[in-house]
């Protein structure tokens, strides 16, 4: 039978968790000093992705154009339609922005009750201010039950 | 085991595994308060975690922190921190997570989960006397499956630590079913035979080696219940009684080595040399990186030697002492390699996508003269477990622009070859030399490799004959 860890293999053990953690914080740090660099907060905008429907609406892509620019368009897989089910939230776009008013229009497409396509889109007017700015678009049902909608939502 | 127990940090949150209510009993008018996400950064996060994407979601947390994104979801996001981190194997940053959060107010079930998951790790790193500690952290909040199998992790400390009477004490009140039942007797029996409880040992161990089991895991399980009751009469010189358990492993078996070494061992002991050479010229066909297969080049010649065929004995070691030079000079050239990256490179030569994202998996080995040594030395579950690094190229080395990679985490030191029986922990020392030197990237080794138990007796334990021509 394997005898309990020998100093040497805990201090194996400890030494990898050390390492383990310079790769976290080396990962951290570059992901905020890529965010600073290419996205500073006062141009930053990021477009969310959520859902609240029920089980039969499966979400197959979301489209989003900026003054009347594509920026995005995203194809879903099956597991991050459940991961957005579950209450999972998709980071859709990230992006630059001058202060001002601009123009957000998303479109969404999937397969929604007895089969049926649908798509659907909505139009925002955002004014970008000084700081960063977060809309979050929520795919619901809640409105008109079983017919997904856009719902729009700021944060700041 | 990494998703359950991200998902016990979840049921802190109120929301279950499965995610938000239905529709239907969303209460509020507001169509936007009927999410529990208060933070869009949480919900990222989760996003993540949802898809088993463990490094991602850690990250992606970690930042969020940082950048003071998930202030609504403090508490939340810590145990989730807590559970991310411990199916990272940062058994150590867990700990102190769940030692600040889970606190009296936290419901039992989900304090419980926490202590049984965290010590697990921890016994799969051999630190069993903390494994012990958090295991008597649970209150007996557990569901049914986990519950079932804590017994069985508390007697494997326990052996581990030498404590074999309590480990059998615990057992021999063993209620729980199902597939764990078959490794319970297993550690029953071994901890009985180590105790000098030979009989009741012999008897679980019998059990487990007569089985009819339908799994691969369980038929390798009863070949090793059979190694292990055979090396436990060999020891106790009951040669007659060791032979046909040992006959009963499968040639095929990863233990089927050693158990030919053992009936050859039994043949021999009754004298029967022309039977003994019938499994050990077996052997001789084997990898010599092997020890018993090692070992079996000089008992052919001992067993010629019995026989009085004294010509045959002669060449018998001779060339048993060519291949061992031959060996030794192929593991010291495998030293080499590892130690200069050749065998890395070789490793990550193949023109595969997946190299360098945290899923990739080594799937054939290379070409190269180390690489018949990556088997053994990553079969061995606590180097393996201990480790449990991942090769990571892409964000690290893509960021900073530089190429840095983790040298091979196996050197073998010279006193550590050729791999000698027992002596495995002395390749996970040889780590040490290799991480001091890294830049922040880790190498990934697939885990199935490791195996899922730790190992039971030891054939290491049983006397070293002397094959020397001449002796009894």
């Amino acid at each position: 039978m394997a005898a309990e860890a020998t100093p040497a293999a805990r201090s194996v053990d400890t030494e990898v968790q050390s390492l383990k953690d310079q790769v976290l914080d080396l990962n951290r740090e570059l992901f905020l000093l890529e965010e600073e660099l290419l996205f500073p907060a006062n141009t930053q905008v990021a477009v969310f992705v959520s859902m609240d429907v029920g089980d039969f609406f499966g979400l197959d892509s979301v489209q989003l154009r900026i003054d009347d620019k594509p920026v995005s368009k995203y194809l879903y897989t099956a597991r991050e339609v459940k991961a957005l089910q579950r209450g999972g939230v998709h980071r859709l776009y990230l992006g630059n922005l001058k202060t001002g008013e601009h123009e957000l229009t998303a479109t969404f497409t999937g397969e929604g009750p007895h089969e049926r396509d649908y798509r659907r889109g909505t139009t925002l007017k955002i004014e970008k201010g000084i700081g960063a700015k977060f809309v979050e678009l929520r795919i619901s049902d809640r409105e008109s039950k079983q017919q997904p909608e856009f719902l729009v939502k700021e944060w700041e | 085991m990494g998703s359950r127990v991200a998902i016990l940090a979840l049921a802190a949150l109120g929301v279950a595994g499965s995610g938000l209510a239905p529709a239907a009993e969303r209460p509020s008018a507001d169509p936007m308060a009927a999410k529990a996400i208060r933070d869009l950064y949480f919900g990222e996060v989760l996003f993540q975690f949802y898809q088993d994407r463990h490094f991602d979601a850690l990250t992606h947390l970690l930042v969020a922190r940082s950048a003071g994104r998930v202030e609504n979801h403090a508490a939340e996001a810590e145990l989730l921190l807590g559970g991310l981190y411990l199916s990272y194997g940062q058994h150590e940053q867990a700990e102190g997570i769940f030692n600040r959060l889970l606190t009296a107010e936290v419901a039992p079930s989900v304090r419980d989960r926490a202590w049984f998951y965290l010590g697990k790790v921890r016994y799969q790193r051999g630190l069993d006397e903390e494994a012990l500690a958090d295991f008597a952290r649970v209150s007996g909040a557990l569901p049914p499956e986990l519950a079932a199998e804590l017994p069985m992790l508390k007697a494997q400390a326990l052996m581990a630590l030498q404590r074999f009477d309590e480990a059998a004490a615990l057992l021999d009140h063993w209620k729980g079913g199902g597939s764990w039942l078959p490794y319970a007797r297993f550690n029953l029996g071994v901890a009985l035979v180590r105790t000098g409880r030979l009989e009741e040992g012999a008897r679980q161990l019998d059990r487990v080696g007569r089985g009819s089991p339908d799994s691969a895991e369980l038929l390798d399980l009863r070949d090793k219940a059979n190694l292990a009751l055979g090396f436990a009469y060999l020891q106790k010189s009951l040669d007659g009684q060791a032979r046909p358990v040992l006959a009963r492993v499968r040639l095929a078996s990863p233990f089927a080595n050693k158990a030919l070494l053992g009936v050859g061992w039994a043949d021999a002991a009754a004298h029967d040399y022309r039977a003994a050479l019938a499994p050990w010229l077996e052997l001789n066909k084997r990898d010599l990186a092997d020890s018993a297969v090692q070992e079996s080049l000089l008992a052919v010649p001992y067993a010629h030697a019995r026989l009085d065929a004294y010509g045959a004995a002669a060449q018998g070691y001779q060339a048993a002492l060519k291949s061992f030079d031959n060996e030794i000079g192929q593991l010291d050239r495998a030293i080499v390699s590892a130690e200069s990256g050749d065998l890395t490179r070789a490793l990550l030569a193949r023109d595969d996508r997946g190299i360098g994202r945290w899923y990739w998996q080594l799937d054939q080995l290379p070409d190269s003269t180390a690489a018949r040594y990556l088997y053994p030395l990553i079969a061995n579950n606590r180097l393996a477990c201990a480790t449990s690094a991942t090769w990571t190229r892409s964000r690290a080395t893509s960021r900073s622009g530089a190429t840095s990679w983790l040298p091979s985490t196996m050197s073998w030191t010279r006193s550590a070859k050729p791999m000698p029986r027992g002596n495995r922990e002395s390749a996970a020392a040889s780590t040490r030399q290799t991480s001091r030197r890294c830049a922040p990237v880790v190498m990934r080794w697939p885990c199935a490799l490791a195996g899922s138990s730790r190992p039971g007796i030891s054939p290491a334990s049983a006397p070293t004959r002397n094959w020397t021509a001449g002796s009894g």
